[in-house]
């Protein structure tokens, strides 16, 4: 276990994105508690004010008087909520999907693998507009959404993956002493899928902000009063020119989110692939 | 011959890759019988279908082989037996140790649930059961200190340990049939023999009948009671190991033993080779293979190819139009 961090240490980038980003979740999950006001909290006597220490409006407010420190709290809170949980879902489909094509290779693999082409060639946004429409706006989905989309990349990856280690000596060795398939499956193939997956899944999650952001921007993701990063940039872009700060505050969460997400994942790229070691 | 029903009887049995460019015929008209206890050799050059045999056996012939003729386990047919009845065999009555068994260890599981896992996949046993199982095989595959080897991963191990761990795998679910494929190749020379002293006495005291694949003759004379020439695919000699290696009939047996180094061969003399090379995968010649290379060849070897025929009592069989004399 010690030499598996090792790196870690090495790694200034990737330590600095991983401290960064439980800096940011500590924030999202205590930091309004520091403050009087709630999300949705109207405070008449201050509409639109800029940032600083009146009445303990720290990042200002907004045009109906809430409170943007606390909201922009809450909405990297549902941002990091739904980054994680639509990549574990697309994490446990993807996996799934792509180890079993993998390894069963042949014509079964073919027609797994072509679901997942007819799914990747639909309009991403229409796909989510509709199953919004079908489903109901809500967070659960706006997971299912997203998810729903994620694993198609994560199946090709594991596919491939699966399909080279098919091939290792130890697999066939596991073939040949009669192992059922379930056991060779998820005691054999599944462990050294690990790097690869891991890698991948640390860059799902800010693409999957970043779609959140896109989708609650466009009116179809998580709805007023509660605050997400997406809406509040949304409502920031609109009074952009008069009240700057309803913009920059969502913004540089995100920013400093993705970021820090993309350090930790590169760190984690550079240590599991072979070739980089 | 005794009238005995084999263990393992292969008839008419071809493997070739229609799929491939050129056609490969791997192994055509392949025969042998093997009598529950016994031993067998499969002895020939890289390329001659060796691996390919001891492969079809199982039923673990890569995809895009078409395997054909007939091979029958305890009188069971094999070839086209469902993947459940194969799967169910494997490990549990025929144990197979694969070319490399460095790498046939998984990398990311320790010693003991390799083991167990392949015991419980065949045999209900619970895990307290498996483990003492476990224990029992590495104490008799010779591992030194075996409760500590359980919890040990295989880079762990020295690479002859490896060898004994995948030995002990392959025999946990106590399978009648072992099928070895080069288990030796990997390791130097004094693992090696700790490793065929080690299959003797595995033989004896678990009366297994074992199919030793191997390029060395010497290893195969040492551990078997039978012999099985193979080139280009086709066998061109058989019999009891003995006679073979001492008396071989066939003339690619006899370059192939005298190319073998040993002990008494003459100091400074390079060693013996074979001229030229096997014909390519997918060449089909007409008359015998060997003949381009074969220093008794006449026109007749090139144009006809020869049957395997007795040639003595006792079971020999050669492949040869003009098999040497008897010494």
């Amino acid at each position: 276990m010690r030499r598996r961090w090792h790196w870690f240490e090495r790694d200034l980038a990737a330590r600095a994105g991983l401290v960064a980003l439980a800096s940011i979740a500590l924030l999202a999950l205590a930091g309004p508690l520091a403050s009087p006001w709630r999300v949705d909290e109207l405070d008449w006597a201050r509409i639109g004010v800029a940032p600083g220490l009146e009445a303990a409006h720290w990042f200002g407010t907004d045009r109906l008087g809430r409170d943007l420190f606390v909201r922009t709290l809450a909405g990297v809170r549902v941002s990091l909520a739904i980054g994680l949980l639509a990549t574990l879902v697309s994490l446990l489909i993807g996996v799934a999907w792509g180890a079993i094509a993998g390894y069963a290779g042949g014509r079964l693999e073919g027609a797994m693998m072509r679901v997942v082409d007819v799914f990747y060639s639909l309009p991403y946004v229409f796909f989510v507009i509709l199953l919004t429409v079908t489903l109901g706006r809500s967070p659960a989905t706006l997971f299912i959404s997203i998810g729903a989309v994620g694993w198609l990349t994560m199946a090709r990856v594991v596919c491939a993956q699966t399909e080279s280690l098919r091939h290792k000596e130890f697999i066939e060795a596991a073939v040949a002493a009669g192992l059922p398939v379930r056991r060779i499956l998820v005691r054999h193939v599944l462990p050294n899928l690990a790097g690869p997956v891991l890698v991948y899944a640390t860059l799902t999650v800010p693409g999957v902000i970043l779609i959140e952001s896109f989708l609650s921007f466009l009116g179809l993701g998580v709805q007023e009063p509660a605050a997400s990063l997406g809406n509040l940039m949304a409502q920031g872009t609109a009074e952009m020119e008069s009240a700057p700060w309803m913009l920059l505050a969502p913004c540089a969460f995100l920013v400093a989110i993705v970021l820090a997400l993309g350090f930790v994942g590169d760190g984690l790229r550079d240590h599991l692939d072979p070739r980089e070691r | 011959m005794s009238a005995e029903a084999p263990l393992l009887a292969v008839l008419g049995v071809g493997v070739s890759f229609p799929g491939a460019r050129p056609p490969v015929r791997a192994l055509a008209d392949v025969e042998l019988r093997l009598l529950a206890g016994r031993s067998l050799g499969l002895v020939g050059e890289s390329g001659a279908g060796k691996s390919q045999l001891a492969l079809a056996i199982p039923g673990l012939s890569a995809p895009g082989a078409v395997v054909e003729g007939s091979i029958r386990f305890c009188g069971e047919e094999l070839i086209n037996a469902s993947p459940a009845r194969l799967r169910a065999l494997r490990g549990r009555h025929i144990g197979f140790i694969a070319q490399d068994p460095q790498a046939a260890l998984a990398p990311h599981l320790k010693v003991g649930t390799q083991l167990t896992e392949t015991l419980r996949s065949h045999h209900a046993l619970d895990a307290r059961a498996a483990r003492a199982a476990a224990l029992q095989m590495l104490e008799r595959v010779q591992v030194p200190a075996p409760a500590a080897r359980l919890g040990q991963y295989p880079h762990e191990l020295s690479g002859g340990l490896r060898q004994r761990v995948s030995i002990a795998i392959a025999l946990i679910a106590s399978p009648s049939l072992l099928i070895a494929d080069e288990p030796t190749t990997a390791l130097d020379v004094t693992v090696e023999a700790g490793i065929r002293a080690l299959f003797l006495k595995l033989r004896q005291e678990l009366k297994l009948a074992l199919v030793l694949v191997s390029h060395d003759l010497a290893v195969v004379g040492g551990l078997c009671d039978e012999i099985l020439v193979l080139y280009a695919g086709r066998v061109v000699e058989s019999g009891p190991a003995a006679a073979v290696l001492k008396d071989p009939r066939h003339h690619y047996t006899a370059a192939l033993a005298a190319a073998s180094a040993t002990l008494e061969a003459p100091l400074g003399l390079p060693l013996a080779t074979i001229a030229g090379s096997q014909p390519a995968p997918g060449v089909e010649l007409a008359g015998c293979a060997f003949a381009p290379r074969c220093p008794a060849a006449a026109a007749r070897c090139h144009a006809e190819r020869p049957p395997l025929a007795s040639v003595a009592a006792g079971g020999a069989r050669v492949a040869c139009h003009f098999p040497r004399a008897s010494a």
